[in-house]
Order: structure tokens, then C-alpha cells, then sequence
């Protein structure tokens, strides 16, 4: 389904889905242009809340295996321009907080171009988005103008 | 689906088993931007005048617990209780540090509080210090956002970026203005400003902040608290036959842990860690948010100001601003916030932010202020100490009777 991502099991271990997140050798980027495939979310097999970030634990009902789910369009409800950055991030570097529908908050580089409160986002890509402290580049999704619904221009990616 | 993430548990609201302890002497060094003396040689400054305050001998010490968060990253120091209570010569003595990122200070009182109330301890010396100088800015921010969340670190998200966002969606949901939010760091340069132990000791106009150096949109350098060097210390007796004249009440500490990731939290500008420690705080005491007469807040972003106010109570939901703007949390005004400057003027050594908060409170109760910025005649004191950008929190409540 990701072809980025080795660690496509619907149950996945906390190390090895950070192993496949932060550290991958930077060969695997793709283009930067947004076409990148829809990151992976976490849906409790028991109770369906959703969530981005990895967890042990269902923060609803306790339980601890997950599957892989890609959300519906989020919403942006909060960006910002940072100006001081540590040594291995981008600045200035444009982050924006969006809503994802039943699956929580994500805070995440916008990709192509800062957007606005309100603006549809999806979150996807296998990008190079910082160095780690011993210069590893660090790869992951950003947040992308969600592909319109309505318009011509649906790319059929999946 | 069942109830939110976030502050699920909060500690400290158990039985009163031993009494309240009380805060018997305070110390601290001034906070500055690069002090001279290594952390060691600063913890032993602000202990030394906390035993001496509290005229209580090195040996008459049961417990010695340091707040810090990194010492290995910053001075490439660990150890840090054994190398002061040996220096002390408080031999024999439980001794520990604790941490808690940013919250590390209050932590270790909280540890403190709690022997003391079991039982376990008598006397407990606590001293919080953190010296940041040895690091660059870019360095600092990079030990800090270690803290986060893996996939929040993978994006370079740093504490000034939260805050840049949760200060951009306050605005966006409030009616303030970035000039009605420039107004908490100009007052607590105010105060800092009559403060000899304070980073800061300059008054700033609301131009000024909003002329310096953007951080992180809409946030400006002066929304920004300083890294800085400093400790600060308070020697607390278990609940003594009758209280001491110079003692300030321990009524309760109470801290609880929020969602790690921001973006776990159902609400983004919704601090449930500190609602939860304050709720424990209060519920343990008969004192009510009416009582408080000043309080010491985490302003290590301006904004942040504002949530605290709003998730301990004190304000509605999107409205604390209209309180600042109105004056009322002025020295002079109806609930004075940070009248020793906060994070932002005073300074924010990681580890001694937490213990010198409490020593700021300690001092108002007492009056033992300038009168430039003396609250008048408080009884009751409220110190909120953040860890992360809201990980997890501590309320300490203190009253001079």
C-alpha cells in the first residue's frame, strides 16, 4: 500500500513503526510535490478511536493492537513560521496544526506552501524534514492541499 | 467513545496524614544570562541561604532533593544530590534528584511534600538549578525539543513552534489582538524590574515587543522567556507544634501528567494537565480560586499565561486576556499574576524555575518584597510550574496560616 513504508503489517509494534518513521536512509524521498502516498494513522481494533501519533495504549479503552488507517481531509486550525530553529531544521520553517476528522490533531511542516485557517489538508509524502543530531536525515510526511473532491484533477492515487 | 485523552490521574489529593508541611527558609542566586559558577557551586549558594533563613543545620536534614532536568546535556554533570548534600555535609540523609523537564523544580517539592507528610522525612532541603549558558540558543532549543514526541520531533517541532501555534489559534478564536497579548510580558518586565534576583530588570513598552524579532508567528522574541543560569532553594519542616513566624503553609501539591503528543490533545488550547493538577489542588484544601490573592504562572510563552489562568479556573475560556488588558493582573490589580516577573523577566533556569516560583510566593506572604511590587496583604498563593508544553503540571498551594 506505502510503497515507503517497509512496515505495512495492521499491527504494528511502537519500535518498529518509529524505526520506519524517523530513520530512514534518505534514498526512499520521494519528489516533494505533494503526490506522496497518505500517511498512516492508528485505529484501536477494539474501540476505532483514531490516532497519528504512536502509542502502547488506546488512550479510549486500553486495548493495544492497532491497524493502519489513512483519515478523511483534515482542517487547518493553527500555523506558524518559526524563525529559530536547531541546527538540522529548516528555517524559516512553516508548521501548521490540523484536525483530522475522528482522528485527533497533527502538527506537521506544510508541504508546497503555507496555507490558511480553515484550508482542507491531507498528510502525506515520504520527505526529508530535518537531520538528526548526528546528521541523519530525519524523512516523514507533511501537510499537502487536500486533492479536490469535486475538481478535475483527481490523480487516482491509490 | 469513552472520555478524552489527557490528565487521566492526579496526585496528591490522597489523605492528610501527617499535617501540612511548612516552607521555613528560602534562598536563591540571582538568575542571569551566564553566571560565572558552575551548577554545583549554584545549588550550594541557594542552599546555604535557605538553611540559613531557616536557621536549620546541614545535619538536621533527613532529605536532599535537587530539581533539574538536564545537567548532562547543559554542564556535563550528573549526581547532582550527592555532590551538594556532601558538600553540605548533610550525611546520612536521603538525597535524590528529581526531574520533570520543566516542571523539575516543583517536582522535587512535590517529593519533598510528601515525605514530610508521611512521615519519612523532617526536614527536607530542595534546591532547583539548571545552568543553560554552555549551550548556544539553537543548542538549548534542541535539548529542550527533545521532550517531544518522536513524530513531533521528526518535523522540528520545537516548544517556541507550540507555542507559535496555540498562540495563532487563541487570537484566531478570541477577540484580543497581538498588541492585547504583548501586554503579559511588558507587565512582567514591570515587575522583574524591581526585582534584584530577575534576568530582566528593565521595563519594556508594548512597541518594543512588538517591534522585536519574530520567533515563531505571531510570537516575538519578547513573548519568549530567556535561557538562563540560576538556582533557588526552600528548607521545609514537617508540621511543626505551632506555626513558625516566619513559616509559609504548605496547603498542597498536586501535579498530573497531560498527553505527551499536542496533537493528541482533543482540544489544542485546552491544558488538561494543569485543570487536573489544579482541580487536586483545590479539592484537597478549604480554600477556593476566590481565596488566591497572587499567583506564580508558567509564562515561558506569553500565551501560555492566558491558558493556565483559563484551565485553573480563574477565567472563562478564551476571555483571561480581557483580565490583563483590564489591569487586573497588575501587582495592584484584583488578582496579581507573576509579580516577580515570571519566566519571562525572572528568567528560566529549567530545574529552579519550579522552587523559585514558590520562593516568589514565600516572599509575598511574607512581605518580604519591594513595595514596588508587594501584593498587598496576601494570605493565600498559587504557583503553576509546566512541564513541556503542557506534558505535565504542578499547583502548589501556599498560605501564611
Amino acid at each position: 500500500m506505502t510503497p515507503d513504508d517497509p512496515d505495512d503489517s495492521t499491527t504494528q509494534s511502537r519500535d518498529s513503526e518509529e524505526e520506519s518513521e524517523t530513520r530512514q536512509p534518505p534514498g526512499r524521498e520521494t519528489s516533494g510535490d505533494g503526490a506522496g502516498s497518505p500517511a498512516q494513522f492508528h485505529r484501536c481494533d477494539r474501540c476505532s478511536r483514531a490516532w497519528y501519533y504512536d502509542r502502547a495504549v488506546c488512550a479510549g479503552c486500553g486495548h493495544r493492537s492497532f491497524s493502519a488507517i489513512e483519515p478523511a481531509t483534515g482542517t487547518v486550525v493553527a500555523r506558524t513560521t518559526v524563525h529559530v530553529t536547531p541546527d538540522g531544521v529548516p528555517s524559516p520553517l512553516d508548521l501548521g496544526l490540523a484536525a483530522f476528522p475522528d482522528a485527533g490533531h497533527v502538527v506537521a511542516q506544510f508541504g508546497a506552501q503555507a496555507l490558511e485557517h480553515g484550508d482542507p489538508v491531507d498528510l502525506r509524502g515520504a520527505e526529508q524534514l530535518r537531520s538528526d543530531a548526528d546528521g541523519t536525515p530525519v524523512v516523514g510526511p507533511k501537510l499537502y492541499p487536500a486533492a479536490r473532491t469535486t475538481g478535475a484533477t483527481s490523480s487516482g492515487d491509490r | 467513545m469513552s472520555e478524552p485523552p489527557g490528565a487521566a490521574r492526579a496526585d496528591g489529593a490522597e489523605a492528610n496524614d501527617g499535617g501540612d508541611p511548612w516552607i521555613t527558609g528560602v534562598g536563591m542566586t540571582p538568575f542571569v544570562g551566564e553566571s560565572d559558577a558552575s551548577l554545583p557551586a549554584l545549588l550550594e549558594t541557594a542552599a546555604i541561604e535557605a538553611l540559613d533563613d531557616a536557621d536549620v543545620l546541614p545535619d538536621d536534614l533527613d532529605a536532599v532533593i535537587v530539581g533539574n532536568m538536564a545537567a548532562e546535556a547543559f554542564s556535563r554533570r550528573s549526581g547532582l544530590a550527592n555532590v551538594l548534600a556532601g558538600s553540605l555535609g548533610a550525611y546520612g540523609a536521603s538525597a535524590r534528584r528529581v526531574e520533570n523537564t520543566s516542571a523539575s523544580g516543583a517536582s522535587a517539592i512535590e517529593s519533598a511534600v510528601r515525605a514530610l507528610r508521611s512521615g519519612a522525612a523532617d526536614r527536607a532541603l530542595v534546591v532547583g538549578g539548571e545552568v543553560m549558558s554552555a549551550a548556544s540558543t539553537a543548542e538549548s532549543t534542541e535539548i529542550v525539543s527533545r521532550i517531544t514526541h518522536s513524530r513531533e520531533y521528526a518535523q522540528g517541532v520545537t516548544l517556541p513552534g507550540f507555542a507559535g501555534l496555540a498562540t495563532d489559534a487563541y487570537l484566531e478564536g478570541a477577540d484580543a489582538g497581538r498588541a492585547d497579548l504583548a501586554r503579559i510580558p511588558v507587565k512582567n518586565h514591570r515587575n522583574g524590574a524591581t526585582n534584584p534576583y530577575a534576568h530582566f530588570q528593565k521595563r519594556i513598552a508594548v512597541e518594543d515587543v512588538l517591534d522585536s524579532p519574530p520567533v515563531a508567528s505571531p510570537l516575538r522574541l519578547y513573548d519568549c522567556c530567556p535561557t538562563t543560569d540560576g538556582a533557588a532553594a526552600v528548607v521545609l519542616e514537617g508540621a511543626p507544634a505551632s506555626p513558625t513566624p516566619n513559616g509559609v503553609r504548605v496547603r498542597r501539591v498536586a501535579s498530573a501528567v497531560g498527553t505527551h503528543a499536542v496533537g493528541d490533545r482533543t482540544d489544542p488550547l485546552a491544558l488538561e494537565s494543569v485543570a487536573t493538577a489544579g482541580e487536586a489542588a483545590f479539592d484537597a484544601v478549604d480554600r477556593s480560586r476566590l481565596d488566591v490573592d497572587v499567583l506564580a504562572l508558567h509564562d515561558a510563552f506569553s500565551v501560555l499565561e492566558w491558558l493556565e489562568l483559563e484551565a485553573l479556573g480563574f477565567a472563562e475560556r478564551g476571555r483571561a486576556w480581557e483580565d490583563t488588558v483590564a489591569g487586573e493582573h497588575d501587582v495592584d490589580g484584583a488578582l496579581p499574576v507573576n509579580p516577580g516577573g515570571g519566566l519571562k523577566a525572572r528568567g528560566h533556569p529549567l530545574g529552579a524555575t519550579g522552587v523559585s516560583q514558590v520562593v516568589e510566593l514565600v516572599w509575598q506572604l511574607r512581605g518580604d518584597v519591594p513595595e514596588a511590587r508587594a501584593v498587598e496583604d496576601p494570605a493565600v498563593g498559587l504557583a503553576l510550574n509546566l512541564a513541556g508544553f503542557g506534558n505535565n503540571a504542578v499547583c502548589t498551594l501556599l498560605s501564611v496560616d
